[in-house]
C-alpha cells in the first residue's frame, strides 16, 4: 500500500538523518576545524583552496547525481525535502529558551536554534548561483537576438549597452571611486544613469498605474445591482476621505459628538478600520491554511505524486 | 514569535490531522465534491482560443520567489503546458527571480516531453527578464505586445504591476485568466482580467485541475482546518469574555 | 466615441488636473487620521538613549509615496535627536535614496552622519537578518554603507541588541511587514510601525488593530499627515492637491461611466 511504503521511506530518511547526526557528533571538533568560516584576504592561499575545494566537490557531487536512475533520484530529491524541512518544524515547534510546551522546559533551550543562520547562509549562496543563470540566460536570449537581427534587434543592443555601463560604473565607483572617465568621475557617471535615468524610468512606470486605474474604472465600475452599488459609495467615501478636499466636503459637520460620524474621514476610517479590518482577517485565516495545505504537500513530496501516480 | 507555543501546536496537528486525513480518505476512493471555480474553467478555453489564431499564450508566475505562492503558480503552469504541448501552442514564461528560472524551464521542457514533443520545446520561451518589479512588467508589455499573444494567465503574487500587466494584455485583446492570493491586487484583475482566480481558490487550482485524490483529499482538509480554526475562535472568545483577557484557556495555552 | 479616443481623453482629463493643480497649487488642510497620530504619538514617546531603527525596503517605483514618508519620519526623528539607523531589505536602491534624503534633512536639525545617523545599507538574509539583528546588532551589520565598521560608528555605541532598539520602522511598497512582527515584535515585544503604498495598506490593518503595530501611515496621504503633525509641510502636502483632484476625476468618471450606462441601458429597453 502506498501509505507503508511512504512510512518505509520517511523512516529510512529519519534513519539516515540519525546517523549522519551522529557522525558529526562524533567527530564533531575535526569536522568543525575543516568546515571552519576562512576569511582570508585574497592573497590567502587557504581561501582560494577553500573555494575550489568546495565547486570541485558540489560539481562532482551533482555529476554523481546526474548519472543516478530516475527513481533513486526522486528518493534522494524527496529526502532531502523532508529532512530539509523537519529541521525547521523542529526548530520552530520544539520549544525555545525559557519556553514551556505542555508543561516541558528544556533544560539547554532548542538544539537547532543556533544552526538556523548557518542553515539560511547555505540556502543565500544557492540563491546567488542563480543570479549567474539569470545574466547568461539574458544575454543569451538577446544575443540571439542580435546575431541573427531579428526584428527588434535594436532593443537586445539597448539591452547590451545599459547593461554593460550600469555594471561597469557601478563595479568601477564601487572600487575606485576616484577614478574619471571622459572628464567626469566614475560616480558622476553611476549616478547620470542611476539617479537621472534608471530612478525616473522606475518612477514613470508606477505613475503609469493611475491612469491605467482611471480608464479600468470608467470601463468597468458599473451599478449594475444594488450590492454593486453599495460597494461603490464606499469606494467614494473611501476615496474623498483620504484626501483633503473631501474633508472639506463635510468640514461643516462637528469634530465630535454624534454628528461626527457623518464627517467622510470619519466614515472612510471606519469602512478601512472595521469592515475591511474583518474581511482582511477572514481573507488572511483562508489564505494561510490554503498555505499550510500547500506547504504539507510540499514538505512530504505529496505535491508531484512521489509514492501515489505514475512518474512522467 | 520565534517558537511555536502549546495553542500553535495543537492548532497545527488538528489542520495537520485533518488534511492528512482527508488526503486518505480521497484515496480510498471517495468522491468528493468541488464546486465550479469558472476561472479555473476556462484556463481550457484561453489555450484553445490561443491555438485557433496560431499566437502564443503568455504565463507570468508572479513576483514571489520560490515560496508557496510560486509553487502553486508553477503548478497550474505546468497544466496550461501541458495543454499548450499539445495542441502545439507556445507558452511564454517570463520569470522575475533567478531562482525561478531553471525550475520554470525544467517544468515546461517536462510538460512538452510529457505529451510526446520534446522537439518542439523552445527553451528561449522560459526567460529571465528582470529582478526589478517595474522592469519586469515593462518587460512583460513588450512581449505582449511584440508576440501578440492571445491569452494570458497571471498566477502567483503580484504587487502594483498587476494593473499594468492587466490592462496591456485587455489593448492587446488576449484572454486574460489571473490568480492570485494578493488580495490588494485583486480589484485590479477582476476589472481587467475576464476570469479572475481570488483567495483560496488560488490554492485549491492545482486540486481542481488535476483532480487527484491527494489534492481534492487536502482541499476538503483545509476547509476542515478552518471550521477547527471558527471553532478555536469562537471558544476563546467565548473564555475571553468570560474571564477576560488572562483566562484559563490562555494561560493554559500561552496564547 | 471609440474605446482609443475614449481612453486618451480620460488620461489627458487626469493629467490636466494633475498637472493643473501643481502649477496652481491649492492650499488645504489635512486632518490626520488615527494610525498615523498612533505612529507620531509613538515617535515622540521614545527615550533618546535608544535606537531608532528605519527600514528603507522600497526602490524608485514607488518613491512618489515612500519617499515624502521617509523624509517625514526621518525629520521628526532628528527634530526630537533620536539616533537613528537607515537599512533595506529587499531593494538595494532604499537605502541609497533614504540615505540621500537623510543627508539633505539631517543638516538642518544640526544631525552630523556618524553622530547622530548611520546608513547600513542593504542587507540580504530576509527573516534571518532580522533575527540575527535581535540578537547581536554589530554581529550582524558589521559595516555602514561606507564599509566603516560599526565599533567605530559613535551612534552605533552601546548598541548590541535588540534591548538597545527604541522602535523599527518599516517603509516599504511591499508586505514585509510581518517579518518584523514575527521576530521582533512577537518575542521582544519591539515596537513595529508601518509606512507603506496606500494599496497595500488595507492589508496591514488587522497588524494595527491587533497592536501588532504602533501606527501606520497610508501612502502619500499618510505622509502629509505625519507632515502637519510635525509642522513641516513639504512633498507630502504638496502632493495633496493633485491627489484630491485625481480622486475627483476618477470618481467624475466612474459616474460618468455608469450615466452612458443606463442611458444605453433604458434605449435597449425601448421597443
Amino acid at each position: 500500500m502506498a501509505w507503508r511504503k511512504a512510512l518505509v521511506l520517511y523512516a529510512i530518511y529519519l534513519a539516515v538523518a540519525l546517523a549522519a547526526g551522529g557522525f558529526l557528533i562524533i567527530f564533531s571538533s575535526p569536522l568543525l576545524r575543516f568546515f571552519q568560516p576562512i576569511k582570508g584576504a585574497a592573497g590567502d592561499y587557504r581561501f582560494w583552496l577553500a573555494i575550489a575545494g568546495s565547486v570541485v566537490f558540489w560539481v562532482g557531487l551533482f555529476a554523481l547525481m546526474h548519472r543516478l536512475p530516475n527513481p533513486l533520484k526522486r528518493r534522494i530529491i524527496t529526502g532531502a525535502t523532508f529532512l530539509a524541512g523537519l529541521y525547521y518544524v523542529l526548530e520552530y515547534y520544539l520549544p525555545g529558551h525559557n519556553q514551556v510546551l505542555f508543561f516541558w522546559r528544556p533544560a539547554h533551550g532548542n538544539p537547532f536554534t543556533p544552526l538556523k543562520q548557518s542553515v539560511g547562509y547555505a540556502t543565500m549562496v544557492v540563491a546567488g548561483f542563480s543570479f549567474f543563470l539569470a545574466a547568461i540566460n539574458l544575454s543569451l536570449v538577446h544575443a540571439r537576438n542580435l546575431l541573427r537581427l531579428r526584428s527588434g534587434w535594436y532593443n537586445s543592443l539597448a539591452f547590451f549597452l545599459a547593461f554593460i555601463a550600469m555594471a561597469l560604473f557601478g563595479l568601477w565607483s564601487s572600487y575606485a571611486p576616484t577614478a574619471r572617465f571622459g572628464g567626469l568621475a566614475v560616480s558622476r557617471w553611476h549616478g547620470y544613469l542611476f539617479q537621472e535615468m534608471y530612478v525616473p524610468l522606475n518612477a514613470t512606470m508606477f505613475s503609469v498605474l493611475a491612469f491605467y486605474i482611471a480608464t479600468a474604472a470608467f470601463r468597468a465600475f458599473r451599478v449594475r445591482t444594488a450590492e454593486a452599488g453599495f460597494m461603490m459609495t464606499a469606494a467614494f467615501v473611501v476615496m474623498l476621505g483620504q484626501v483633503p478636499v473631501g474633508m472639506w466636503l463635510t468640514s461643516s459637520l462637528p469634530l465630535h459628538g454624534p454628528l461626527s460620524a457623518l464627517r467622510v474621514e470619519v466614515m472612510a476610517n471606519w469602512l478601512l478600520g472595521v469592515i475591511n479590518l474583518a474581511a482582511m482577517r477572514a481573507v488572511l485565516f483562508g489564505v494561510l491554511v490554503g498555505y499550510l495545505a500547500m506547504s504539507l504537500r510540499i514538505w512530504l513530496s505529496l505535491e508531484r505524486g512521489a509514492f501515489f501516480e505514475q512518474e512522467l | 514569535m520565534e517558537h511555536a507555543n502549546t495553542l500553535q501546536l495543537l492548532l497545527t496537528l488538528a489542520c495537520v490531522a485533518a488534511i492528512l486525513g482527508t488526503i486518505a480518505t480521497a484515496r480510498k476512493g471517495r468522491q468528493l465534491y468541488v464546486r465550479r471555480i469558472p476561472g479555473l474553467q476556462a484556463i481550457d478555453q484561453a489555450v484553445g482560443r490561443a491555438t485557433e489564431m496560431g499566437r502564443p499564450l503568455l504565463f507570468s508566475v508572479g513576483l514571489g520567489g520560490i515560496d508557496v505562492d510560486t509553487l502553486q503558480a508553477l503548478s497550474v503552469a505546468q497544466y496550461v503546458g501541458r495543454l499548450a504541448a499539445r495542441y502545439g501552442t507556445r507558452m511564454i514564461v517570463p520569470v522575475v527571480e533567478p531562482v525561478l528560472l531553471p525550475v520554470a524551464q525544467e517544468l515546461t521542457r517536462d510538460a512538452w516531453k510529457a505529451e510526446g514533443r520534446e522537439d518542439a520545446y523552445r527553451p528561449e520561451d522560459v526567460r529571465f527578464l528582470s529582478g526589478e518589479q517595474f522592469a519586469y512588467a515593462a518587460g512583460v508589455i513588450g512581449l505582449m505586445s511584440r508576440e501578440q499573444v492571445a491569452s494570458t494567465f497571471f498566477f502567483g503574487y503580484f504587487y502594483g504591476e498587476a494593473l499594468l500587466l492587466a490592462e496591456s494584455g485587455l489593448e492587446v485583446g488576449a484572454v486574460q485568466v489571473a490568480g492570485t492570493p494578493a488580495t490588494t491586487q485583486v480589484p485590479f484583475f477582476l476589472v481587467s482580467c475576464d476570469y479572475t482566480v481570488i483567495g483560496d481558490e488560488f490554492y485549491a487550482a492545482s486540486a481542481y485541475l488535476t483532480r487527484e485524490p491527494t489534492l481534492l483529499g487536502s482541499l476538503i482538509g483545509q476547509d476542515i482546518s478552518k471550521a477547527l480554526l471558527v471553532a478555536a475562535i469562537l471558544v476563546g472568545t467565548l473564555f475571553a469574555i468570560w474571564q477576560g483577557k488572562e483566562n484559563l484557556l490562555a494561560r493554559l495555552l500561552g496564547g | 466615441m471609440g474605446d482609443y479616443r475614449t481612453r486618451r481623453l480620460i488620461w489627458v482629463l487626469l493629467a490636466a488636473a494633475v498637472m493643473g493643480v501643481l502649477i496652481y497649487p491649492v492650499r488645504m488642510r489635512m486632518l490626520v487620521s488615527p494610525p498615523a497620530y498612533q505612529l507620531y504619538r509613538a515617535v515622540e514617546a521614545l527615550p533618546k538613549n535608544k535606537l531608532l531603527i528605519v527600514s528603507c525596503s522600497w526602490e524608485a517605483g514607488t518613491k512618489g509615496e515612500n519617499a515624502p514618508q521617509t523624509e517625514a519620519i526621518l525629520r521628526h526623528a532628528f527634530q526630537r535627536g533620536l539616533p537613528v539607523a537607515i537599512f533595506g531589505l529587499n531593494y538595494a536602491a532604499g537605502p541609497m535614496l533614504a540615505g540621500d534624503i537623510a543627508a539633505q534633512v539631517a543638516p538642518e536639525y544640526g544631525r552630523k552622519y556618524g553622530r547622530d545617523w548611520v546608513n547600513w545599507g542593504y542587507r540580504t538574509g530576509g527573516s534571518q537578518m532580522v533575527a540575527g539583528l535581535a540578537r547581536d546588532i554589530p554581529g550582524t551589520i558589521r559595516q555602514d554603507v561606507n564599509k566603516t565598521p560599526v565599533d567605530k560608528i559613535p551612534v552605533m555605541r552601546g548598541v548590541n541588541n535588540i534591548k538597545d532598539v527604541s522602535m523599527i520602522i518599516e517603509i516599504t511598497p511591499s508586505l514585509t511587514v510581518p517579518i518584523f512582527i514575527r521576530y521582533l515584535y512577537g518575542v521582544y515585544r519591539t515596537p513595529i510601525g508601518y509606512a507603506c503604498t496606500g494599496v497595500m495598506a488595507p492589508e496591514a490593518f488587522p497588524y494595527l488593530d491587533s497592536g501588532q503595530l504602533v501606527g501606520m501611515l497610508k501612502g502619500l496621504t499618510g505622509a502629509a499627515e505625519y507632515e502637519t503633525l510635525i509642522g513641516h509641510p513639504a512633498k507630502g502636502m504638496a502632493g495633496m492637491g493633485p491627489q484630491s483632484f485625481a480622486h475627483l476625476v476618477v470618481i467624475a468618471i466612474i459616474l460618468l461611466g455608469n450615466i452612458l450606462y443606463l442611458r444605453e441601458r433604458a434605449r435597449s429597453r425601448r421597443p
